[in-house]
């Protein structure tokens, strides 16, 4: 209890205007397929860095809560997901609203996503409190292999191909290393380019991997959707409706407790996502309704079982990232890359250390969960809007601004001018099915595991069986080589199975 | 059914790999020189990446030889017609080439002129083709963006300049 007050102290006016100006942010890309809150995060990663660390992961927090619910309002009313999530969503919304419910749809949306967050929240942190005193017997060798872990998973859920994961995470893992090596200071792969010496650059090489690579897959589609007309929401006239959500949603406590208990296990899980989450919400709604044929059609229980998820996610993400150095999504992974530019270094220390620091991001997705519900109601036109902007104003606006904020963060030119090289590398993988999250938690991950990798070896006097000689290690190696044979198997047997069942 | 991959198809399938493995042996060539100790963490990735790329080049030749090549993010449209084809070919290389040359420009010769430069080339050419059909359709069209886009600069100034306070490339040009 004592933590959380010194975690409610961090919250002024300046920080709850961060809170609320990220979740607008969070609104606004979640609305805009093709835009998600893990580039907004990125790009505003160089303005956070002149803010004090909480007030710059309580903005991102907002930002990723409100990019989970910007997702539904296109979904519901257009049948066009903003985000991944959201399509499970539209499953359900999109034939209410042909039913001439979509205002009850998007209300239930709200409320459902709000009550799902607060839950999640919560739920993490009563959760910490015992967690940080196992993760205090993870040594060095320990958080190596967690490291290793973190890579193999974000291959294989993170990815529709296991190979294409690996080598994305390899190769992202690779690139980290082009600096200084860090017990002798010897450099590796910088060509003599002072910058590379320094420090990794960050905040050009995320930007232009989410960022540039998401433009210029907007230029390549040509509109933002193929929505011709501007779509139209009354809140005045649509209020009967909305209040008709608020009580679908409150006499179905057991499917949000559900869909929000479902978000936040699979947040926990790096790489897993809404995507799945929700996908798996769904279904089990649809398992114990008493009207599983109804599902599709325009269920309220459907939009509930997503939304809830969706927002537990958001929660359960940061178990992995403050608690292991794993970042649990894309969105994490920069607010990884944040704390370690502030210099928090990630981890089991984290949570005795920053303690307070810890909660008051989880404070923030509650606070921001609690604020999604008015502050969705009032901009669902806004953010409707959003979703027919034109390609012409979007891309060169957001390329002004990302290039604005990598030139700022150290005034280096030599940064900007590497928007553009990784931007058209994150175009190249997303375009060939290599996964750029996968890539980016290379990135973040290779130096903390070398970190670990040369603590590990140094305090063991070089002998390499220290990775195995815990049995925390066993399990993790165990989990690894399971994580990595499971889905080849398993492909491997429906392929058969299917060469069997054919004549 | 087995069908004859193209050279383009086989291109495709195996840029990534080959840009990865080409990455790893750059990386070894240039550190073999370096004491084993700050050489032996790289050593297993360049491993790994090498082993991850040969494996995935052979899956996507494999898959191409039946038929069934690698698939990434889709950026198809319901937009119909040639026209729109050739507009959006043509949208995504301005784009690529605006992308580096905005880079460039904005770091030397100045922060707000480029920007303007950048709205101006990239609020016409990214404009769907019908509403700038004709030359002098296009010229307008040219011209009301340029005059959005000057709006859009000095709104920016004023924000960063005079309000955040964040200090950018000079222009030279004013």
């Amino acid at each position: 209890m004592q933590t959380i007050g010194d975690a409610l102290g961090f919250y002024d006016l300046a920080t709850l205007g961060a809170l609320c100006g990220g979740l607008l942010l969070g609104f606004a890309v979640g609305a805009i397929p093709g835009v998600s809150s893990s580039t907004a995060v990125a790009i505003i990663l160089p303005i956070s860095i002149g803010m004090d660390v909480h007030t710059a992961l309580i903005f991102m927090a907002g930002v990723y809560c409100g990019g989970q619910y910007g997702g539904a309002p296109p979904a519901i009313l257009l049948n066009t997901p903003g985000e991944s999530g959201a399509a499970v969503t539209a499953l359900d919304g999109y034939p209410m609203t042909r039913r001439g419910e979509g205002a009850r749809a998007l209300a239930i949306a709200r409320v459902a996503s709000g009550v799902g967050g607060v839950l999640a929240a919560i739920l993490v942190m009563t959760l910490f409190a015992p967690l940080s005193d196992v993760l205090l017997e993870f040594g060095a060798p320990e958080m190596f292999v967690v490291a290793v872990l973190g890579l193999s998973l974000i291959s294989s859920i993170g990815s529709s191909d296991v190979l294409k994961g690996l080598l994305a995470a390899s190769s992202g893992a690779l690139v980290s290393l082009m600096a200084a090596d860090p017990i002798l200071g010897s450099p590796r792969v910088t060509f003599g380019i002072d910058e590379l010496y320094d420090d990794f650059p960050f905040v050009p090489v995320l930007i232009g991997l989410f960022g540039i690579s998401e433009l210029a897959m907007l230029v390549r589609r040509g509109r933002v959707t193929d929505l011709g007309a501007q779509p139209r929401f009354d809140l005045r006239a649509e209020a009967a409706q909305i209040g008709a959500g608020f009580r679908d949603v409150l006499t179905r406590p057991l499917q949000t407790v559900r869909g929000s208990l479902i978000g936040m296990f699979v947040g926990i899980i790096p790489g897993a996502g809404s995507s799945i989450s929700n996908f798996i919400a769904y279904g089990l709604a649809k398992r114990f309704s008493r009207r599983p044929e109804t599902f599709g059609t325009g269920n309220p229980e459907g939009i509930i079982a997503a939304e809830s998820s969706d927002n537990g996610v958001t929660a359960g993400a940061m178990v992995p990232t403050f608690g292991f150095g794993v970042p649990g999504s894309a969105t994490t992974a920069v607010m990884l890359s944040a704390m370690l530019l502030h210099g928090i270094d990630p981890g089991p220390r984290v949570l005795t250390d920053s303690a307070p620091l810890v909660y008051s991001v989880l404070l923030g997705i509650l606070f921001a969960s609690i604020l999604t519900i008015p502050l969705g109601t009032v901009l669902s036109s806004v953010m409707l809007r959003l979703v027919t902007i034109p390609v012409q104003y979007l891309v060169p606006g957001v390329l002004i601004i990302a290039t604005m904020g990598t030139y700022s963060f150290r005034e280096s030119a030599f940064d900007v001018l590497l928007l553009p090289v990784f931007g058209a590398l994150g175009y190249v993988l997303r375009r060939h099915g290599y996964p750029v999250v996968a890539f980016v938690m290379g990135l973040i991950l290779g130096p903390i595991a070398e970190g670990n990798f040369n603590r590990a070896l140094r305090i063991s006097g070089d002998d390499w069986s220290v990775f195995v000689e815990s049995p925390i290690t066993w399990v993790l190696w165990a989990a690894t080589l399971a994580i990595i044979l499971l889905g080849p198997i398993s492909r491997w047997r429906s392929g058969r199975r299917t060469r069997i069942g054919a004549p | 059914m087995r069908s004859s991959p193209g050279a383009r198809q086989v291109g495709r399938a195996l840029l990534v790999p080959s840009l990865a493995a080409l990455f790893a042996i750059v990386y070894l060539t240039q550190t073999r020189d370096l004491p084993g100790e700050a050489r032996r963490f790289p050593d297993v990735f360049v491993l790994a990446v090498l082993l991850s790329a040969a494996i995935c080049a052979a899956v996507a030749l494999v898959r191409l030889r039946l038929g069934a090549p690698d698939v990434g993010e889709d950026v198809s449209t319901a937009e119909p017609g040639e026209r729109a084809a050739a507009w959006r070919r043509r949208s995504f290389w301005a784009f690529w080439l605006a992308v580096p040359a905005w880079a460039i420009l904005a770091t030397q010769v100045g922060f707000y002129v480029s920007a303007w430069a950048l709205l101006t080339v990239l609020g016409t050419l990214l404009r769907p083709p019908s509403t700038s059909s004709s030359p002098q359709g296009r010229v307008r069209t040219m011209v009301s963006t340029a005059a959005i886009a000057a709006a859009i600069v000095l709104i920016l100034y004023v924000l960063v300049e005079l309000v955040l306070g964040v200090w950018l490339p000079r222009p030279l040009l004013i």
